[in-house]
């Protein structure tokens, strides 16, 4: 019933048309599709782009390993509980990268940054060498870790390994070298001083300091080295790895670490005394406590002096644990 | 009848004018050769005359679709009126 | 009603209750994600978030596939006039799907550990791809059942000189539902390759062959429930596939525009995309013809509801809020948002969803040999489904807003801190009507699960019937144009509203329009979605009344044609 009684029926040649036009459509979209991938137009190719000697394929292969898609978005396909990450890049730069994703439960401190800045390939790749330039150069970095940093994020840790990490900053090095045509838009407004946009204050989150010993805490001079330490570890950005409690972040919680014995890689059983603390954040990877992956935590020799260091592992002390 | 196909064809041509000024890019750099003067020019025009007939056989088949129903339903009538006399004639 | 003839439809029974139980663990999913959008260390490191919303993604694919492959066995022999082919396989088919959905919700999780299970350079167990989550294992196994489905229905089928446009609408479409699957099963270097091949799966099967499917289905069942003409839906059915394909083939290009392919396509995908609601218009008045072909009561009052809930969120969630994000000039804006996800979750759960339940609603009194059956339950199951959904898109359409001007105009960026906070409002929305559109999921699945099974209740003639006036009057084509007309004005307001974040003075920080166009334009149209439907079921209820004896309206005359 395509035709009305008593008129030529056009169905047939109607029909025929409309498939000759999808034909043609056919071929536009697949000319097109051709010409959007040729090297001529110099889109960045994962192939190509490497940091910390890994390619960006490798990172694109965790990327997916992790689902990152499923929370956030990529080139703005993905979840939408967690921001765009195909810019991030160059808007905050490797060394703040490096510094998050091993903790990203937690926002890089200053400190926690300006430690990564001391390897040179990460230097290198930033193209600065001090953290104030870097901040400069990489004003979402300043304004991550002045608003939001050694605060908790929204995200959880995850087991990415050193490796994994820099895989994944090379991926997202090459994202944000990609040609998007302008997406997303760049904003006309300064949105941290827009008035109706009110940003929540921002507090310093508080690190309690032997808590479960006041006796201990009552004795102390005014300024103890416990508290000077509890105050250094969280600038420095031990905390977002290491709770003061006995759960584990990223490392071993502190609480009640001292004093206790634990078990090493190669079998071998160690006290957790002065030394051995001091060791751990001097060389972290001299001795890796079984169920922990090496090269996660960065030396800190060089960045705290040994006075700094004694204050943490007297922190790290007044949180509990068996006195020896 | 012909005025039934000019009323779509101007129905299609403004339809597809509005997509198209809704579509029309305003930013072209011509940086890169598919996206050169002469191709945008070729785009819109292959662009245009496409979406015209798109909305033209749109238009022309909707009417159909109505004329179809329109003859169905008098063949119904029929239908119930001749069984409605055939069941009244005994 | 009709009786079962063929003994192998029967053999959809059991997608049906299979469509129904996914369902059900797909809507507990996406509460517990509403739930971790208001507080998102729930459950983190136990169940992240992102492996929650695999599985409600995943388990939504899988459960509409489930209802196409219950309607197609359903439809089958009844289009071939013959039992389906290999009833051996489909059972096989069967427990094959049952077994990639317990095997996929368990691999799922292993993204929280990073385990992808690289085999081969391609990833075996999940592959962390929005909607394209399942790994290559599963894959493999959906393709061979995918195969097994060709292969059964171009078997039954009667020879091809014999087939109608229904048959080769469902033809091509199981067939293109197999090789357009195989455009996801490699792992693409490039992101914007694999973004590229991503939407030939994810756009080319919903708005190629899904749809299709669709037209077919929503035809054939139309010519079941009101007898009509299998001509002139053949008619209806070809040119609504034509024109699916003739808008949506380089309307794909609309998902070209940011992935880092050029910006020939943000032209392209503009204007094409603006035409992928024709079809859609073409679809409406398809079936508002054929439901009014004959004035005779509908028989199945929750099956049609479902039908026509599909067509009409089809219409307004696909169409109306498709079209609102579709061109590269609003597109820039809500890219990435949470204006996306109300078009996501009315087109997908409305169109195909709806079809599907539709069907299991037509077919399983038919299959449990029920003559007729308590359908108040079905109605306020569809009921309270439906305004959940319509509530979900104004919260999801509203925080979008929100969202957009926070984050793209302002720039800010800490979601935690910044974004989050301004959408809460509306993010306490979204679980609000979840929870209505849960208790009628829970309510929908209990009475399709028993029906027929369970102790019959009062029937449904004992309720008072609706007067043949106010909204149960005649539904006229003028009038049921008009409520189109509004939902598309509405559609307009929303568009200016997207398009209005170009303007200097919203760049500047003046968000008022935006906000105006948006609050307006968005309860406006899903308003009048609601209205509309309430309007289309009253007057066809109280068809029932005029069926039972009291005449139509008076000189009855054929709706007003378009042209």
């Amino acid at each position: 019933m395509s035709c009305a009684p008593g008129e030529p029926c056009e169905e047939g040649g109607r029909r025929r048309r409309a498939l000759i036009v999808l034909g043609l459509m056919g071929a536009i979209f697949l000319a097109l599709s051709a010409a959007s991938f040729l090297p001529s137009r110099g889109q960045a190719l994962p192939a190509t782009v490497s940091y910390a000697g890994f390619d960006a394929v490798q990172g694109k292969r965790v990327f997916q390993s992790y689902n990152c898609m499923g929370c956030h978005t990529i080139v703005g396909n993905g979840a939408y509980l967690g921001p765009d990450l195909t810019g991030l890049y160059g808007k905050v730069g490797p060394a703040w990268l490096e510094a998050f994703l091993p903790s990203a439960g937690s926002w890089p401190t200053k400190g926690a940054v300006s430690l990564q800045l001391r390897d040179e390939r990460i230097a290198g790749d930033a193209g600065v060498a001090a953290i104030d330039a870097y901040l400069e150069k990489y004003p979402a970095a300043a304004e991550r870790i002045t608003r939001r940093g050694a605060h908790s994020t929204l995200m959880p840790n995850l087991p990415l390994s050193r490796t994994e990490v820099r895989q994944l900053i090379a991926f997202l090095k090459y994202t944000s070298a990609m040609n998007t045509e302008g997406w997303p838009p760049r904003p006309q407004v300064d949105g941290l001083t827009f008035p109706q946009a009110a940003p929540l204050p921002v507090s310093r989150p508080t690190i309690p300091v032997a808590a479960q010993d006041p006796g201990a805490a009552a004795a102390s001079a005014p300024v103890s080295a416990a508290a000077r330490g509890a105050q250094l570890a969280q600038d420095a950005g031990c905390t977002a790895c290491h709770a003061s409690g006995r759960e584990r972040l990223v490392g071993p919680g502190w609480g009640g670490l001292y004093g206790s014995e634990v078990e090493l890689t190669d079998g071998s059983k160690v006290r957790v005394d002065d030394a051995y603390l001091t060791e751990s954040i001097v060389d972290p990877d001299a001795k890796i406590v079984q169920g922990f992956a090496p090269h996660v935590m960065p030396s800190y020799a060089g960045t705290l002096d040994a006075d700094q260091v004694a204050a943490i592992v007297a922190y790290i002390q007044s949180l509990g644990g068996e006195h020896p | 009848m012909a005025a039934q196909r000019a009323i779509r064809m101007g129905l299609a041509v403004l339809g597809s004018a509005v997509s198209l000024a809704l579509s029309w890019p305003y930013w072209r750099d011509f940086g890169y050769w598919p996206e050169s003067r002469v191709m945008w020019r070729v785009y819109f025009v292959l662009g245009f005359v496409l979406a015209v007939y798109v909305f033209y056989a749109f238009l022309g088949r909707l009417g159909t679709l109505f004329e179809h129903d329109a003859l169905e339903r008098a063949q119904r009538a029929d239908a119930d009126r001749k069984a409605a006399a055939a069941k009244e004639a005994p | 009603m009709i009786r079962i003839e063929y003994q192998t439809q029967r053999l959809s029974l059991r997608f049906f209750m299979l469509m129904l139980v996914l369902f059900f663990f797909q809507v507990g999913f996406g509460l517990l994600l509403a739930a971790q959008h208001i507080d998102p260390t729930l459950l983190a490191g136990h169940l992240n978030f992102n492996v929650v919303r695999a599985e409600h993604t995943n388990l939504g694919i899988l459960w509409v596939l489930s209802g196409f492959i219950g309607a197609i066995l359903f439809v089958g022999p009844l289009l071939s006039r013959r039992e389906l082919a290999a009833p051996v396989l489909i059972k096989f088919l069967f427990y094959a799907l049952l077994a990639i959905v317990i095997w996929n919700v368990a691999t799922q999780a292993l993204a929280q550990q990073g385990i992808a299970g690289w085999w081969h350079g391609e990833p075996m167990l999940q592959e962390g791809l929005e909607y394209l989550e399942a790994g290559r294992i599963v894959d493999v196994v959906i393709l061979i059942g995918f195969a097994i489905l060709c292969y059964v229905v171009l078997r039954t089928f009667p020879p091809l000189s014999r087939w109608t446009e229904i048959h080769w609408g469902l033809g091509i479409g199981v067939v293109a539902l197999t090789f357009v699957w195989t455009f996801g099963m490699f792992f693409v270097e490039r992101l914007d390759l694999q973004e590229y091949f991503r939407w030939y799966v994810v756009h080319y099967w919903v708005e190629g062959v899904w749809e299709v499917i669709h037209i077919s289905l929503v035809g054939f069942l139309l010519v079941l429930m009101f007898r009509a003409d299998i001509k002139s839906v053949g008619y209806a059915v070809f040119w609504g596939v034509a024109l699916v394909w003739l808008s949506g083939l380089i309307g794909n290009a609309h998902h070209y525009f940011w992935i880092g392919t050029p910006e020939f396509w943000q032209f392209w995908g503009s204007l094409f995309s603006a035409l992928e609601p024709l079809p859609l218009i073409f679809c409406f008045w398809h079936v508002y013809l054929d439901a009014h072909q004959d004035g005779k009561p509908v028989g199945n009052m929750p099956a049609f509801a479902f039908l026509l809930g599909s067509v009409v969120l089809e219409q307004v969630g696909a169409g109306i809020l498709g079209f609102t994000m579709t061109f590269a000039l609003t597109n820039v804006w809500s890219h990435g948002t949470w204006v996306t996800l109300s078009h996501a979750h009315l087109a997908l759960f409305g169109t195909f969803g709806m079809l599907g339940l539709a069907a299991a609603y037509y077919a399983v009194p038919l299959m449990r040999g029920v003559e007729s059956f308590d359908q108040r339950p079905g109605k306020l199951a569809f009921w309270l489904v439906f305004a959940g959904m319509l509530g979900l898109g104004f919260a999801f359409a509203i925080g979008g807003t929100v969202q957009v001007f926070v984050y793209r105009t302002l720039g800010l960026d800490w979601f935690g801190g910044d974004v989050a906070p301004a959408m809460q409002f509306a993010k306490v929305m979204v679980p609000i009507f979840g929870l209505v559109f849960a208790i009628g999921v829970c309510l929908l699945v209990y009475d399709l699960l028993t029906l027929g099974l369970r102790a019959p209740a009062r029937g449904d003639e004992e309720r008072a019937p609706v007067a043949l006036r106010g909204w149960g009057r005649r539904l006229i084509g003028w009038e049921a144009g008009l409520w189109l007309l509004a939902m598309w004005v509405f559609g307009a307001i929303i568009t200016l509203g997207l398009l209005s974040f170009n303007l200097h003075s919203v760049r500047e920080g003046n968000m008022r329009f935006p906000y105006l166009m948006a609050s307006v334009g968005y309860s406006g149209l899903l308003l009048t979605t609601l209205f509309f439907v309430a309007r289309f079921l009253r007057s066809l209820e109280a068809r029932g009344r005029a069926g039972a004896g009291e005449p139509l309206v008076p000189g009855e005359t054929a709706p007003a044609a378009a042209t």
